[in-house]
Parts: structure tokens; C-alpha cells; sequence
């Protein structure tokens, strides 16, 4: 059975217009999903109909067995949403206290809290930072922060909505990094960007959004070929050749 | 620039920052009221007092210096009317020490205590009011401080785009002041709808508040400290 069950989704703004119109979609469990797709294409508002922040107008999201509709608090139990803007997503005034935010509204003993930020700061390699006003964080740190603070809820599913933006290029590199930490420990990730040459090399799957729809879901080696119509640049080799492998920005 | 903040918490590991926030918000204001009955050289003291507690507390005066330009035309204002007022300069001058004292403890308060601690003493003290519904009253408080600097940093960033295409300040002040003042609630309402979703994602609950405060032996070595100064200083009138 998947983890993530997407039916016939459409999604429609209050003004009428359709963000999403029949998307389905499955995910399993480990599994490393990059989105891409152009601006306006509905990516972000797919992120969050899975957070049951967004209900779709028809067609149904299953995680776990679990209707979204049905139990949206479930479903942001299951599904960790990293914000595009870390700023917004960051309510705590020190970083400890922002991990904690989740933990306390989710009635964890607070030992077991206390235990969990220690290890959720220690794997985004914030614990230095544990005491330090969030906000004064750089930006790095600051979308560090935020996937500490979905992380260490434990949740089915991480999805980052473009966890690249606005980060210079070690920052990127501290994301990456902890992608693919997240990816080794059998996280189900499901990332959405426009940056296919930093992370397409860690993904089993490449979703491509079109006006609201999937236009292409497949291996990565096989989706690549529709992005450039989609909208989403791609950068070949000089042989006119698209190396997935070597499209991360580590490189060992 | 949120670090650069007035009034906004300061994280740092000082014996002020560590003191139970309702030990503080006590202090204050006994410092407060008191200030208003004893005489200039017990308002030294305290004046004195207030002034060790900001340089233990390690507040950063010369990061403040802009935005304390507004305390200080104030200051000059009140100190101004005053003096023509009365006519005496030295009891204007008084006047001024005491609207000083009373910025350096707000900021002593506000720059050593996180938000949520503050909420939490809040709720404390309102706890036997029921009739305002006191943790929602306290978690909106939180909300509140908590989205002060996004509401400074979007002024600021406004202000600068609006600068750097030569908007500028004296022509038509009244369209340009209507135009920047929805260009700022345009963005802080899209900011809010943002972190409203962000709360939610994480199962935000009105009726949690956040965090924990507890009583400490040097809370109360601390409280009995002042007191007793301010005692000491009302005795030898």
C-alpha cells in the first residue's frame, strides 16, 4: 500500500481559477520525490493540500490509510511542510524554543521534548545555535531551523517547498546535505524546486506540474526530458547527453 | 535587522535574562512607583540600580542608538514643556531622569525576556480574571510581540525599495503616506495568511501556551534585594 495516496485532486481558488485539476499521484514509504514545474504551475498548492491546509473542490488525499479531509490534524501529523519563506515558518524566539513549538502542540512529555530538540538541532547541526534568537540566524540556518522543527515531529512525510531559495551556495550545500542524511535514515521526502542541478541526483522520482497538472512522472532519467516544456530549465552535458548523477551540487 | 530591535528579547545568558519574569514585572514596577514618591538622591539609587541591571543584563546600547533618537526627542520635548511650564529647569531636568528611569527598565524587561516567557507571567497574573478569558488573551499577546519584527523588517524593506526608485519624502506627502501605509498592510496581511498556514502545519493549538517558568531560590534573593533597597531609601526620608 503507499503512504501517500493523491485521487483525482483539483483545487480551486476562491476567484474561480483552478490551481490543480485531476492530479493523482502516489507515494511510497523512503521514497524521494522532487517536484518542478513553473511558476503558477501549482506546486506549492499541492504541498499544501497534503498539509490538509488547502481542501480540494473534488477528488480525495489518503495518507496512511487516513482521509486528509476527513482528518486534517492527522495529516499534518503525518506530513512535515518546510515553508518556502523560513521566516514565516519560524515562531519560536530562540531555535530550541521554535523546535519545541510543534512538539508541545502535539502533548509530548517534556522530557521526551527535550530529548527531541536536542536531536533534531544535533542532526541540522544547530545545536551550537540551541539558545540563540531564531531570527537572527543566517539564512542557512534559518531553513535549517525549519526542517529541525518538522523533523523532529516525526512525521511520515517531509515536504520542502523550494528549500533553496534565497541561500548562497554553502547554504545549499547544508541543505543538501541533510537531504540526503534524511534520505539514508529511510525519510519519505518529497522536495519542490525549479534547481533540478542540486537535487535531482538523490531522487527516485521527477514530477513535472503543468497548469495545474501532472504532465510527467517518472524515473528521473526518463521525466528530465519533459521539463524543458514544461517550463524547467535543464543543463546538458556537451554531448547533448543529461547526466541525473552528476545533477547535485555535493560532489565527493 | 530583527536583532537591531528596541524593546524586542536579546538572547544571552546574564542573571537578569535567568530571573522568573513575574519577579521582574514586579520589580518594574515597584521601581515605578516608587520613583514617583522619594526624593532626587534615592532616585540616584534607583536610577543607579536600574543603569546595573541594563550593564549585567549586557543590553546593547550603541546598536540601539537609532532607534533611541526617538526616546531622546522625546526626552526633550518632555524636559522642554516642562521648563516653560514652570520655569525651573532643575525639576525639568528631574522630569526627564524619570521618563529615562522609566525606558531603561521597560527595556531591562523587555530585552532579557523572551516573549513566551512573558505571555506566561501574563497568564499568571490574569489568571483569576476569568471574565477576559485569560490564556487566549496571553497567546494573543505572544502572537502579537511575536509578529513585531516582521512588521518592522516589512516597513523597512518597503521603505528602501521605495527609496531606491527615488520615491521621495516632501512631494506630495498625504497620496505618498496613504500609498506606503497600504503597501505595508498589503504585505503584513500576506505575511500573516503565511504564518497563519505555518502555524497551522504544526498543529498550532489556542488553548497551549508555550514554554515553562518556575521559581528559583535566586528569584527571590533578588526580589527581597529591591524591596529592600526601595524600603531602605522610603525609611530614611
Amino acid at each position: 500500500m503507499s503512504l501517500l495516496e493523491v485521487r483525482n485532486v483539483s483545487y480551486r481558488f476562491p476567484d474561480g481559477t483552478y490551481a490543480l485539476r485531476n492530479v493523482s499521484l502516489q507515494v511510497s514509504e523512503g521514497e524521494f520525490i522532487v517536484i518542478s514545474g513553473k511558476n503558477g504551475s501549482g506546486k506549492t498548492v499541492f504541498l499544501r493540500n497534503l498539509n490538509g491546509l488547502y481542501t480540494p473542490a473534488s477528488g480525495e488525499i489518503i495518507i496512511n490509510g487516513i482521509s486528509v479531509k476527513d482528518n486534517p490534524y492527522r495529516a499534518r501529523q503525518s506530513v512535515g511542510l518546510v515553508f518556502q519563506d523560513a521566516d514565516s515558518q519560524i515562531v519560536g524566539q530562540t531555535a530550541s524554543r521554535d523546535v519545541a513549538f510543534g512538539l508541545e502542540n502535539l502533548k509530548i512529555p517534556k522530557a521526551e521534548i527535550k530529548t527531541r530538540i536536542r536531536k533534531a538541532l544535533e542532526t541540522m547541526d544547530l545545536e551550537d545555535h540551541a539558545d540563540q534568537r531564531a531570527r537572527t540566524l543566517s539564512g542557512g540556518e534559518k531553513r535549517r531551523l525549519t526542517i529541525a522543527g518538522v523533523v523532529a515531529m516525526n512525521p511520515s512525510i517531509i515536504a520542502l517547498d523550494e528549500p533553496f531559495t534565497n541561500l548562497d551556495y554553502p547554504g545549499v550545500l547544508q541543505v543538501l546535505k541533510i537531504l540526503v542524511s534524511l534520505k539514508k535514515t529511510g525519510h519519505t521526502i518529497i522536495v519542490v524546486t525549479h534547481d533540478l542541478d542540486k537535487v535531482l541526483a538523490y531522487a527516485d522520482r521527477l514530477v513535472l506540474f503543468e497548469n495545474g497538472s501532472i504532465a510527467a512522472d517518472n524515473r528521473p532519467e526518463e521525466a528530465i526530458h519533459s521539463a524543458i516544456s514544461c517550463g524547467v530549465r535543464v543543463q546538458f552535458s556537451g554531448n547533448k547527453e543529461i547526466d541525473i548523477k552528476g545533477m547535485t551540487w555535493l560532489k565527493n | 535587522m530583527a536583532e537591531k530591535l528596541i524593546f524586542h528579547y536579546q538572547a544571552r545568558n546574564s542573571i537578569i535574562h535567568r530571573i522568573d519574569p513575574r519577579i521582574k514585572i514586579i520589580i518594574i514596577f515597584t521601581i515605578s512607583a516608587a520613583m514617583f514618591t522619594v526624593n532626587p538622591l534615592q532616585f540616584a539609587v534607583l536610577f543607579g540600580y536600574v543603569l546595573s541591571g541594563c550593564l549585567i543584563a549586557r543590553l546593547p546600547f550603541t546598536r540601539y542608538k537609532k532607534e533611541l533618537r526617538f526616546f531622546f526627542l522625546l526626552l526633550v520635548v518632555i524636559v522642554l514643556s516642562r521648563w516653560i511650564s514652570s520655569k525651573s529647569l532643575i525639576p525639568s531636568l528631574y522630569y526627564g531622569a524619570r521618563f529615562i528611569l522609566v525606558v531603561a527598565a521597560g527595556l531591562l524587561l523587555t530585552d532579557s525576556t523572551a516573549p513566551e516567557d512573558l505571555t506566561l507571567a501574563l497568564y499568571w497574573f490574569i489568571r483569576p480574571f476569568k471574565f477576559i478569558n485569560p490564556k487566549r488573551t496571553a497567546i494573543q499577546f505572544n502572537l502579537t510581540v511575536s509578529f513585531i519584527p516582521i512588521i518592522f523588517d516589512s516597513v523597512l524593506e518597503i521603505r528602501e525599495a521605495r527609496k531606491s526608485r527615488l520615491d521621495n519624502t516632501w512631494r506630495k506627502p498625504v497620496k505618498r503616506i496613504i500609498s506606503f501605509s497600504s503597501q505595508i498592510f498589503d504585505l503584513i496581511l500576506q505575511k500573516a495568511e503565511e504564518i497563519s498556514y505555518a502555524l497551522e502545519s504544526r498543529l498550532f493549538d489556542e488553548k497551549i501556551l508555550h514554554g515553562s517558568i518556575a521559581f528559583r531560590k535566586t528569584d527571590f534573593i533578588v526580589l527581597i534585594l529591591t524591596i529592600g533597597i526601595i524600603a531602605g531609601l522610603l525609611l530614611v526620608r
